[in-house]
């Protein structure tokens, strides 16, 4: 599917283009979203606009697994996210993040409730997961906020900054309640 | 890493060839192996030999996160199965095999596992090894706990099967947490 947009009260998501990568970066750079990040370092604005010529020449494929979206608030890029399909199309994987000067507004639950939305309602999946630190609480809380449910801690899921962290899984099926939305 | 070769006492893992395409096929074919596999259509010999030399291809390239492998009892291939990372720099890997029935309820199983779970710290140098089960497969989940792993969680409605939704449990094992002798 392409172009994906949805649309909230206040933020929305739309596809990224080759022109976020000076946003993109700007946005790793926070070191509050970069603390949960993977990556050893920030990458370069000149590695996410790599990245984006690659990534953007896929998009219009039918096959389309993967969705990288941008997070807009009055049409400044404020976060980034997305969906991965599984191979059999029927379960997605979402995630996101958000600039930390926009933490505490209830702007990412409304953007993961947006994601989950379009998984279940217009991809059509059955099953949405997601990962979170154990100690990232304000994400967990959000996760649960949109209707996922914590289904167990893996162990040394990740690295970073040279200590094994462990995360939750959090899962919603599509017959799970949704919680109100807005 | 290739080719990957590794000998237990009993059985050994070794890369696969075209010319296994025969006799995995006949193995798969076996009605009672699929009880807890996702659905899956089974495709005929010349397919699955095409698709056998994709697979040897990409295992020979520097960015193989796939360890596709069969399982030999006395240079007969008895199963299959192996380990696949989400990417050649990932910590972590999943592994998974398929033992023929005729090779059931001797620990054959847990020795094939167990093998992998070697190969992921000793030789890949991975951090974390897991595997997923169907919950009511108490077989392969005493397998999972024999060679040292731990249940992390229930992912709910995680497998499509026989047109139901099943749960699947995960487990898994760190480079740090003791492993079982062997």
């Amino acid at each position: 599917m392409h172009p994906v947009e949805l649309k909230g009260p206040r933020v929305s998501w739309r596809e990224l283009a080759v022109a976020d990568a000076q946003d993109m970066h700007d946005l790793m750079s926070d070191p509050q979203v970069f603390r949960y990040m993977s990556d050893t370092e920030v990458p370069e604005v000149a590695a996410y606009e790599a990245f984006l010529i690659e990534y953007c020449a896929t998009i219009t494929e039918p096959e389309r697994i993967r969705y990288k979206l941008a997070l807009t608030l009055d049409g400044e890029l404020i976060g980034s996210g997305g969906v991965d399909l599984s191979p059999s199309g029927r379960k997605s994987e979402i995630g996101y993040m958000l600039a930390s000067r926009h933490w505490g507004k209830g702007l990412a639950t409304e953007a993961a409730a947006l994601l989950v939305d379009f998984c279940l309602d217009t991809l059509g999946t059955h099953r949405v997961w997601a990962t979170t630190d154990v100690t990232n609480h304000a994400s967990r809380r959000v996760l649960a906020k949109v209707g996922l449910r914590e289904e167990g801690v893996m162990r040394g899921y990740s690295f970073k900054d040279d200590v094994w962290h462990d995360s939750v899984m959090h899962g919603m099926v599509a017959t799970d309640e949704r919680p109100l939305r807005g | 890493m290739y080719p990957v070769e590794i000998s237990g006492p009993r059985l050994a893992w070794r890369e696969l060839t075209t010319g296994d395409a025969d006799a995995l096929i006949d193995m798969l074919s076996d009605p009672g192996l699929f009880r807890y596999a996702a659905d899956q259509e089974l495709p005929d010999v010349e397919t699955y030999r095409g698709f056998l030399a994709e697979q040897i291809e990409a295992a020979r390239t520097p960015e193989r996160h796939r360890y596709k492998l069969g399982i030999t009892v006395d240079g007969v291939i008895a199963g299959m199965g192996g380990l696949e990372m989400t990417s050649a720099t990932a910590t972590a890997a999943e592994i998974g095999y398929l033992l023929a029935p005729a090779y059931w309820g001797g620990g054959m199983g847990t020795e094939a596992a167990s093998l992998l779970v070697d190969l992921a710290f000793d030789r890949l140098k991975l951090h974390r090894v897991f595997a997923g089960a169907d919950p009511a497969n108490h077989a392969s989940i005493r397998v999972l706990e024999k060679i040292g792993m731990r249940y992390e969680g229930t992912r709910r409605e995680d497998v499509f099967k026989d047109g139901k939704w099943r749960d699947s449990v995960t487990y898994a094992i760190l480079e740090t947490d003791a492993r079982p002798a062997r």
